[in-house]
């Protein structure tokens, strides 16, 4: 496809020191938020909650950062200088023994992509592959604000260096079986050396693949081809 | 779940038909249909309230080109950005046109 310019940035495929991927959960205060965010996101932030980290290109020393508020269409977007932050939880480092405790074990009967993570997580465990929760169910896990509801979709992150062909297919698996007994939705996100990459665009039937990388989406036969 | 129908001016109908895109957060699924000939129509339903106006932009943008053939377009989006509809509409062309068809 002509025009589609092949980005670079955006492998976060494998954790190093140090290293900030989208997903990640920061803590910083409401001051560091741009001069013109919107009210609620101030309050949002003032009330101790984290931002999410944005796939978006880094400038400098500043980090790309989502604030949720609590109407979905609250969604403020912003650079966060990596300085303000005070506090950073990635979804691998998520824990997730609250899900067999009071009171989110007490949330699976309201929301079934709560009871879909415990009921997967230790299948997850046996691939040995780093992955965590996303989206509104790492936020509940991470903060213990209660953002997950019945129509929520189970969003995990697996960070895959490599291709494995086994694992691919033991999480299409997973994401089938998920749907088929909670009748949600369970988007895997692949980080690739590439970017990330939906498993279902993995499994599917096309010639090639989008990648999210930091500078924007592009096609690709093979995320894994490039240099890591 | 908002809709908004959009409707362009196009040559011939489109070869063949074309998916591409998934189901998934900032995703969308793209179904291309040969169309009615001289028209392009394009529905799209998203989950994301209040953005008609990016949306009718960005695919103006796509649909008034010169010398496109007749598509039936369907989008089902999932809160997919301007560049991922773009990139996701773009490979489900190119898929049209393509010589191998799959169905």
């Amino acid at each position: 496809m002509a025009g589609l310019i092949q980005a670079t940035g955006g492998n976060y495929s494998a954790r190093r020191p140090g290293m900030v991927c989208p997903h990640d959960l920061v803590w910083f205060d409401e001051a560091a938020l741009a001069a013109d965010a919107p009210a609620w996101a101030l309050a949002v932030v003032a009330a101790g909650e984290p931002g999410v980290v944005r796939r978006a290109a880094r400038h400098g020393i500043s980090l790309p950062v989502g604030i949720r508020g609590a109407d979905k269409r609250q969604r403020h977007g912003d650079q966060v200088a990596a300085k303000r932050v005070s506090s950073h939880l990635a979804p691998e480092a998520i824990d997730l023994d609250v899900l067999a405790r009071p009171p989110r074990s007490e949330r699976g009967g309201d929301v079934p992509a709560l009871a879909a993570l415990a009921d997967i997580r230790h299948r997850l465990k046996g691939l040995s592959i780093v992955w965590g929760p996303t989206g509104a169910v790492g936020y509940e896990l991470a903060t213990g604000r209660a953002v997950a509801h019945r129509e929520s979709d189970l969003d995990l992150v697996v960070r895959l260096p490599e291709c494995c062909n086994d694992v691919l297919a033991a999480l299409c698996e997973m994401a089938a079986a998920a749907r088929q007994t909670y009748a949600i939705r369970c988007d895997i996100q692949l980080e690739t050396p590439a970017g990330g990459v939906a498993l279902a665009d993995w499994a599917g039937e096309a010639g090639q693949m989008m990648v999210k990388s930091d500078t924007g989406p592009y096609l690709t036969a093979n995320p894994w081809a490039v240099a890591a | 779940m908002q809709t908004l129908s959009l409707e362009y001016t196009a040559g011939a109908p489109a070869a063949q038909r074309a998916l591409a895109g998934v189901v998934g957060s900032g995703d969308l699924e793209v179904l291309l249909e040969p169309g009615v000939s001289g028209q392009t129509t394009v529905a799209i339903a998203t989950s994301v309230d209040g953005v008609d106006e990016i949306w009718k932009a960005v695919i103006d943008r796509i649909f008034t080109e010169e010398g496109l053939a007749a598509y039936k377009v369907e989008i089902n989006d999932f809160g997919a950005t301007p560049a991922v509809v773009r990139l996701r509409i773009a490979q489900a062309m190119e898929q049209t046109t393509g010589d191998a068809a799959h169905d």
